[in-house]
Order: structure tokens, then sequence, then C-alpha cells
């Protein structure tokens, strides 16, 4: 009885949490000075016309509040709207740009935990030596560094050997055969997915290495050293796995934000996702596609908070007594 | 002359829509260009020439306008391609100008009717003499009636709803065979093409959202020509024996004062025409031309750019840098200094916000800004930047029916014909792309006889009256043009450029005539 308490409780204020957020998010960009049709109507000769037919066309001369009501009664009937920019569905076009970012997101937020863990451990396990303080100083460094800096030193060092820009190089005719295709885009994907990698393991390092140290001092990992196991075993079964509760909660936030892309990532290496995306529509002011993509991220990262929270519930009895 | 190849371009811009109706970036109308007929284009002299019209005669004063198309000419997709299509084109325009249609309104601006007496005649009809007829619609591409013609019943809207996905029904040198959003768009050479067949077998066009990595797509040898150059790259492409052409640009920079006599009290001296006189002489050209554009580029003068050839007044030359005049300009005017440095002008000190739109601030415009406020200082002016994206700017700007700002920095994008950036500043541009507050019944005049003048030396004079009441006015002080750079592998040859860009909406030339060398 207290388990279902406990859930619905969580599910009532994730569901309410986005409720607000959608509300937020159309406000949020309406509120801002300028004119969302001011920029698409600049096509020489097209002037007042052009300006006057795409406000009625997107709503806008209607009162905020209106917009909001159709905003919400289209929404729940699966309609996101129509972007100002080309006047495409929406969902169409957030679907493309998703399945493009996943897939490259995926790998380097993978990467950069599996790097993050095996650091931290090493730097936890050997703690004071000079492997500890080379892989906490650099995850330090990794993390400190703004992305975009990261990127474009990347971008700078190594362009002239990796790919650089988009997904792939398809200048042919006839499409490439599949195997070709995939190792096409995964070339392409190294160095975006390397900065990612870069910018994000330092908090795991950092996180992993602190909370190892402290299960290390721990009396039941004492037993097994008075036991006589072997370190490995005592570091990884006994040390580490008591050590991973905080990561869930990290690791659940961080693939949170992988549908939202790695928007400076994206826009640094022409990466065809959803950040890139959120990106042109800011600067365009495609108010569709800002609370498309919003809705996107906010569902997201509250659905894997979610269910890390179900995942903590389980792994974690304190919580339920 | 070898034939064949695929020329790999890279851009900065971007395809928003495939939809003549819906689309406003730069890319978009180049690929409507080279995949849809036009009747007329320019040459790289800028004159206008015959495309999909052979021949033209206007009459009745200039009010109707007779095209004679090529006979026999297909659509990819093996569907005859006449005059009922450009009839059909530019009659939808007409129809649903008010709505589905309305960023094309402009070019059909006084034409009553558009009809095909004969499957290879075109008749447009006006309600007055129209100058720039040519120019016009120059700029509108002709689609296949078979394909479109379905979209445009009831109030239109299928006009604007239509994806128009690759690959495209195409009439003109190239077929857009695929695209792929924000990544790349192809282009074969279209076999059915009713002129001069391209030497190439195709163009990929692959966009870019990083200069610097398309510098180096380039110079590694995954692209074969760039569109645009970044002046900090030029030197390392003509290093590595690239072809870069740098040529005088049809944009320019602007420092734009508020021209509204019933400004806000509090900067109403803005209207002194000392005070900009003073201004305009505080400004060092010179230096922004070495600075900002690293030496790519020319000092301004004109609204209309040199480029564009006759149209271009070159009787007003750049002001000179003077602060020592510039400073007896504004004694002259009675502003006394003040004990701050700051001079003072009708009882508050002279410090101003200038607003700068993103398209400023985005490139090259702080540098700009920052050789500006250190020379104003000089004379006593203390200049602001006010940051604001290209929307908000323009709403600030027109702000309390333009009452409120007080100077901005921006540019334009002239088109090759003067019409489109003499408009800009008629009353009738208000809200719209009148981004000074000028608004003069004297120039409103001059602009519509200026669309009327049949006779291009009578026009030619118009404009030149026109381009001196505006530097008279001093509204806009025109800082500088910028060159076009562009810059491509020297495996290729033959590629024109016209108004300083092979990749144009103006003209299909350039990759009809570009070819592997050797």
């Amino acid at each position: 009885m207290r388990r279902a308490d406990y859930v619905i409780k969580r599910a009532t204020f994730a569901l309410i949490t986005i409720f607000v957020a959608i509300t937020l998010n159309f406000f949020l960009f309406r509120v801002l000075p300028g004119n969302a049709v001011t920029d698409l109507a600049r096509v020489p000769h097209a002037g007042a016309n052009l300006k006057h037919a795409l406000t009625v066309e997107f709503g806008l001369d209607k009162p905020k509040w209106e917009q909001y009501l159709v905003y919400l009664k289209e929404l729940f009937h699966g309609n996101m709207g129509v972007s100002f920019v080309n006047q495409q569905p929406v969902s169409h076009l957030l679907l493309t740009d998703l399945k493009n970012t996943v897939p490259m997101v995926t790998v380097g937020t993978l990467a950069s935990i599996v790097v993050g863990v095996f650091t931290g451990v090493l730097a936890a396990w050997r703690r004071g030596s000079l492997a500890d303080h080379i892989s906490t100083n650099t995850a330090i460094f990794a993390y400190a560094f703004p992305t975009q800096w990261l990127g474009l030193m990347l971008l700078i060092l190594l362009s002239s050997h990796l790919p650089s820009n988009g997904m792939t190089w398809e200048f042919l005719f006839s499409p490439e055969p599949f195997w070709q295709h995939l190792a096409d885009v995964a070339q392409h994907m190294i160095l975006p997915a390397l900065t990612l990698l870069l910018t994000a393991y330092g908090s795991y390092t950092l996180v992993v290495r602190t909370s190892v140290l402290e299960t290390l001092g721990e009396d039941y990992v004492l037993t097994a050293r008075a036991k006589g196991l072997p370190p490995q075993r005592i570091v990884w079964r006994h040390a580490v796995r008591n050590a991973l509760l905080p990561m869930v909660t990290l690791i659940a936030l961080d693939f949170g934000y992988i549908v939202g892309g790695a928007l400076l990532i994206e826009v640094i290496f022409s990466w065809p996702g959803i950040g890139l995306a959120m990106y042109n529509a800011v600067t365009q002011r495609d108010y569709p596609m800002l609370q498309g993509g919003f809705l996107i991220l906010t569902v997201s990262v509250i659905l894997l908070n979610f269910i890390s929270d179900l995942v903590y519930f389980r792994l974690d009895p304190r919580i339920s007594e | 002359m070898k034939q064949g190849g695929v020329f790999r371009l890279g851009s900065s811009s971007s395809i928003d829509s495939l939809n003549p109706f819906v689309a406003f970036q730069a890319d978009a109308y180049t690929t409507f260009e080279y995949i849809y007929p036009s009747l007329v284009q320019y040459n790289p002299k800028l004159q206008i020439v015959p495309d999909f019209a052979t021949s033209w005669q206007e009459s009745d004063g200039g009010k109707v306008w007779t095209f004679h198309t090529v006979k026999g000419a297909k659509w990819s997709d093996g569907k005859p391609l006449n005059a009922n299509d450009a009839a059909w084109t530019f009659a939808t325009i007409l129809k649903y100008q008010k709505g589905p249609t309305a960023n094309s309104a402009g070019v059909v601006a006084h034409m009553t009717s558009a009809t095909a007496p004969d499957a290879n005649t075109l008749v447009l009809t006006y309600s007055q003499p129209v100058a720039n007829v040519l120019s016009q619609i120059q700029q509108v591409v002709i689609l296949p009636e078979h394909v479109w013609s379905k979209y445009a019943t009831g109030n239109g809207k299928g006009l604007t709803n239509f994806a128009n996905t690759a690959p495209i029904v195409s009439g003109g040198p190239f077929i857009l065979t695929s695209y792929t959003a924000k990544q790349n768009a192809l282009f074969k050479r279209n076999p059915t093409f009713y002129g001069p067949k391209p030497h190439i077998q195709g163009i990929a066009l692959e966009f870019f959202t990083n200069e610097d990595a398309m510098v180096t797509a380039l110079k590694s040898g995954q692209l074969d020509g760039v569109e645009s150059v970044p002046t900090t790259s030029v030197t390392q492409l003509k290093k590595g024996g690239f072809d870069v052409s740098k040529t005088p640009g049809d944009a320019f920079d602007d420092f734009i004062i508020n021209d509204n006599p019933n400004q806000e009290a509090s900067h109403r001296e803005l209207m002194n025409p000392l005070l900009r006189q003073a201004f305009d002489y505080a400004i060092n050209r010179n230096q922004i031309v070495s600075t900002s554009l690293l030496g790519y580029g020319a000092p301004g003068s004109t609204i209309v750019p040199p480029v564009t050839g006759n149209w271009s007044d070159p009787n007003i030359k750049p002001v000179p840098f003077d602060i020592s005049k510039a400073n007896a300009l504004l004694d002259q005017a009675g502003y006394k200094m003040g004990s701050n440095g700051l001079r003072v002008a009708n009882g508050h000190p002279m410090s101003y916000k200038v607003i700068m739109p993103s398209d400023t601030t985005g490139g090259y415009g702080n540098r700009s800004f920052a050789i500006i406020q250190a020379d104003f200082k000089q004379i006593g002016v203390q200049l602001t930047p006010v940051d604001l994206d290209n929307s908000a700017a323009y709403s600030a700007l027109t702000a309390n029916n333009y009452k409120n700002f007080e100077i901005s920095m921006w540019d334009w994008y002239p088109e090759t014909d003067p019409d489109f950036i003499l408009s800009v500043l008629t009353c009738g541009s208000f809200n719209v792309w009148n981004d000074t507050g000028y608004c003069s019944k004297a120039y409103d005049n001059l602009y519509s006889q200026q669309s009327a003048a049949m006779i291009p030396a009578q026009r030619q004079q118009i404009v030149y009256q026109m381009q001196e009441m505006i530097s008279k006015a001093a509204t806009y002080l025109v800082l500088d043009y910028p060159d076009s750079i562009e810059a491509h592998s020297t495996k290729w040859t033959d590629l024109p450029l016209v108004a300083g860009a092979s990749w144009t909406g103006q003209s299909t030339i350039p990759f009809e005539s570009v070819h592997l060398a050797g």
C-alpha cells in the first residue's frame, strides 16, 4: 500500500510539473519584446501584405489567452502545430531531429559514464597516488571547460582528419549501401560524441570517486579485507555496487537530456538534431517548434526523474520505511 | 571542354522550405532559380537577358508586356512547359496575394492580369506603367501548373501547406533529386532543360552552421567551393592555392539616426543637420574597412551600392574622417562641452543608446561600433550599445511610431534594381521595412515617379535625386560596402559571378558554365 501511495504521489507530481512547464513554455517566448513574423516577412517585395497574412495564418492576431487555449486543446489532440518557418507539422519535424540526435548523444553519454565510472573508481582505489591526481585533475579540467570552447578546439585540431560537419557526406546520386552509410555516420559522430564525452565524464569521475571512497571506509569492506578477498573483488563487488546509488540520479538526469540534444555541440558540428533545431527556432522565433522542443525535453526529464525515483525506491529500502 | 563531375558547394545559409510561397532564406531562392524556369535573368554584366522568354515587347505606354517563350520545352516529367505555366503562376500570385502568396505580392505590384493567348505567348497587363517590370519578374519562378494547380483552390491554403518534397518536377537547368533538411541538397543536370545544358553532372550543396568547419572542409578537399569566405580565412586559402574571388558586394552597413521630427524631446536634437554632419565626420570609415572588414570592403557613401552599376550616384562620396571639423560643427550647433567630457544639448548630456540587432553583433558590427564609440568620445558624445535580437530590435525602432529610439546600426542587402532599397525609406514602409522614421512626401513622389519612368536615363536622374535627398538628410550614415568573397578549387574553371556571387537567385549562368579544368 505504501509503495502504491509513493508511486501515485510521484506520478501526480510529475503530471502537475508537466502542465506547469507547458504553460510556462507557452508564455515565456511570448513575453519577449519583438514579433514572431517580423523576420519571416523580411522578404524583399513582400511587405505589409505578408506580415498581415502570416499574423492571421498563425493566429497571432488573437489575444494570448485564446492562443493558449487553442494550443492546449490541440496539444491534447496530439497536434503540436505547424512550424512558423516552413509551415510543416512540428511533430514530424521534431521526430526527424530526434532520430538524428538520440544515437549521437547516447553514444557520447554512455561513453562518458563508462569513462567516468572507471576513472572515478581508479582514483578512489588508488587514493593519493599519481593516478588519482591525474585522473581527478583531468576530470576537473574537462568538467570546467565550456562545451563550445572544447568543441571548437577539437574542430580546429582534428577536422582535417575527421569529418566535422553534419551526419554524412552524401555527394553521390546513387544511394550508399547500408554499411557504407553507417560507417559514414559513425565517422561523423566521432567529434561531436567525443566533445560530449569530454564535457560530461568529469562529473561522473568526481561523484564516483567520492562515493566509492565513502564505501571503502565502511565496516563491511573492512570485513571483506579481513576475509582475505582479492582487492579487485572488494572494490567492484562490495564498494562500487553500493556506491552507485547517487549515480542513478545523475545518469537518469543525463538521459533525460539526451532528447534535448547537446545544443552547443550540434550547432558547432552542424549535427542536424533537436539541439540545432531549437537553436534555429530561437533565432527565427518559431514558437511552435520551441514549444514542441521544450515539451519533449520537459516530459523526458520529468519521466526519467520519475523512473529514477522508482529505481531508488527499489534499490534503497530505507525510502519505503 | 571537360564534361561531368559533381560540384560540392558549402553554404552557410540554408533551405528553410522548398515551397516558393513559404521560403525566405537565400539558398531556397537560389534553389528555385536553378530548378524552375524564369522569364529573364541577369548576366555577369548585370544586364537582363532572355531565359524562358526569348523576346518581349511593351505596349500601351508600358502597361502591357508581351513575352514570347521557348517553344517545345518540357518539364523533367516529360509534360509540356509553356506560357500557360507562366500565366498560371502569375495569375495565382495575383489571386492570393493578400494571403497564401503574400510573399510574392510585391513582384506583381500594379499587375492586373496574366494570360496566355497561345502556348508560347504570355501577356502581363498593368494598371500603370512600371519601370522595373523585368527586374520584378526576374524574381518569379514559373511553377508547373499540372503539379500545383490542385493546391490553388478555395482559400489557397494548400499553396503554403504543400511541402514540395524532392525529387521535384523541375524545368530549370537542374533537378532537385534529394534534400535532407539542415544537411544537403543534391541537384542533377536536367536532360530536358530548354537552355544551354550545364557541363557538370550535378551540384551537391552542403549546409554548415560553422564557417570555420566549412573552410576546413574546402581545404581538406571535402568541398569544391564555398559560397562565402570569412575575411580571416582569405589569406590561408590563397596560400593553399584556391581560386579566391573578391568582388564589391551588394550590401552596406549603416549608422541610423532617428528621423522622426516628433521623436521624444529628450533626444530631439538628433534632427539637427549640424549634429548629423558632425556625426558623419566623426566616423572613421577607412579604419572600419581596415579593422572590421580586414581590408575587404570599401568606405560607404550612398544607399544604392556602386556594384549595382548605373543606379548608384557617383557624385555622393564617402565623408572623410575629421574630428576637429566634427567638434567645430557641434560647437556651431551650440552644444557646449561639459566638465565630464560630454557635450550638453538642450539641457541634457549627449549620451545615446545604440540599438544593435543580432545581424550586426553576430558579425563584425561590434568592432565597427567600438571604433565609432571611441571616436565619438573625442567629440563629447557617449554611445551605449543595446544588444537585441533582430525582431526585438525592429520592435524597439518602431516603438511608439518611431518616437523612442535614438540610434541604431544595421545593414541592408539591396537588390540589383534600386526600387527595393529606395522603397525602404517611403512613408508606406513604416512598420514593415522603414528603420529610420524617415518620411517625406517629396521623396515619396519621386519614388512613384521613378517606378513609372519608362526611359532608363530619366529614371536614373530621379534615382540619383532620391539618393541625394537621403544623403543630405543623413538619416543613414553609410559606413561601408563589404566585399563578397568566394573560393573554389582550381580543379574547376569558368565560374562567373553575378553581383558578386556564383550561387545566386539572380542567374543560372554560373553553374551552367562551370566545368572541370583542363
